[in-house]
């Protein structure tokens, strides 16, 4: 099978997976960081102390709406959950467009499984 | 919760980061009984904050490892299966196990880990030459910065891979620690893979198996804002701390001190399991 996502050997060629997943996790990371210190700031700022549970994610919007820090955290935390998932589905889409069918097939094995535990976790 | 125990709770998660980023083992493996036993939160707490901060360190930790060319996503997507599927059942296990129970498996596997790093393996593993058969094209090189060489390897025993990447993924999910004390040595030893690619591979795979273990943590409402806030900054800011450290401190010397701290910590665990409370708490 070719297999173009393997670096050749000294050729020092960028691997487009790795770099399509690097993107994705340095943009979940700037959203997750981001939602976290305006919800802290809010929360410090209304001097609301940090709620113990975590809302649901159709609440988490309304408390964002409302401008609470715990709706901001809420999804900040969602954030940092969901980023690997959506890596995963960038990196079983490279596979796919790398000519990788067998490695982006696992890909999306692993996707389902982290699918079915984020919806599994919202019910 | 008032924002002076969060403020404790978040320098609790910086000195557990700070520890677990010299180890190489993670913030888990100390933040989990810091906080059960220093701070009497709830052992269930605990692992589900510690699941988040696992993930959150591995969106930072991957971007560097992907740069350098150290992680195999191949291996991370295959291993990844099975890794996942234990942190789901672990996980499972661990919402509705007494926290006696649970504190009982973290003492032993904080005492494991003692003890292996006093019996810690320095032989290098030598790598499979570059034409030794690959039948899942797991073959993958890096540009190693140390030795200024092109790093080629062909992962082996990838049977024997899947079988201790699902046992790491059961741990995972019990306990909320990442996994890579069991990945990168297994990896390292059973399979072939040199250390620094064993490394890249597992800080991605523990991102994906700690995404199962938090979601099942989240359905049985054990992710708690107050708690995983602090322990977020914290692990942050003790991880890029002990990162530096890493480079100027002489860990060899730490290491007794290590697995004194690793040792009581244990220990404690397993006599909280019996109701014996050594800190007190």
């Amino acid at each position: 099978m070719a297999d173009s996502t393997v670096e050749q050997p000294g050729s020092g060629a960028p691997d487009p997976v790795a770099l399509a997943a690097m993107a994705t996790l340095n943009w979940g990371f700037r959203v997750a960081a981001t939602l976290l210190l305006i919800g802290v700031a809010i929360s410090l700022a209304r001097q609301d102390a940090l709620v113990s549970e975590l809302p649901t994610l159709g609440s988490m919007f309304g408390e964002v709406v409302d401008l609470h820090g715990s709706g901001f955290i809420g999804l900040s935390i969602f954030a940092i959950v969901v980023t690997p998932v959506v890596t995963t589905l960038s990196i079983g889409i490279g596979f796919y467009r790398a000519g990788n069918r067998r490695y982006g097939a696992m890909t999306m094995v692993v996707l389902l499984i982290l699918a079915f535990s984020v919806v599994w976790s919202q019910r | 919760m008032d924002w002076t125990l969060a403020i404790e709770l978040g320098f609790a998660a910086a000195g557990a980061a700070i520890l677990g980023s010299m180890l190489g083992l993670g913030g888990g493996v100390f933040l989990v009984p810091l906080f059960t036993l220093f701070f009497d939160i709830d052992p269930k707490i605990a692992v589900g904050a510690s699941a988040v901060s696992v993930v959150a360190n591995s969106i930072v930790g991957s971007t560097n490892h992907l740069r350098n060319g150290f992680t195999n996503l191949r291996i991370s997507m295959l291993l990844g299966i099975v890794s996942a599927l234990g942190a789901l059942i672990g996980a499972s296990i661990a919402v509705g196990a007494n926290t006696s129970l649970l504190n009982f498996v973290f003492g032993l596997v904080l005492i494991y880990a003692s003890a292996s790093m006093i019996l810690k393996r320095t032989n290098v593993i030598p790598n499979a030459p570059p034409n030794a058969p690959d039948p899942f094209e797991l073959r993958a090189s890096y540009r190693d910065g140390t030795s200024r060489r092109v790093v080629e390897y062909v992962p082996q025993r990838v049977r024997s891979g899947l079988v201790i990447s699902s046992g790491a993924g059961v741990l995972s999910g019990l306990l909320g620690v990442g996994g890579g004390v069991v990945q990168v040595p297994a990896m390292n030893i059973f399979m072939s893979i040199p250390l620094k690619a064993a490394a890249g591979t597992s800080s991605f795979m523990v991102g994906i198996t700690s995404v199962a273990t938090a979601t099942v943590f989240y359905a049985d409402g054990k992710i708690d804002p107050s708690v995983v806030v602090p322990t977020l900054f914290g692990i942050y800011v003790g991880s890029q701390i002990g990162s530096r450290l890493t480079k100027r401190v002489d860990t060899q010397r730490l290491l007794l001190i290590f697995v004194v701290v690793l040792g009581y910590l244990g220990l404690s665990m397993l006599l909280k399991s019996f109701g014996i409370n050594l800190t007190g708490r």
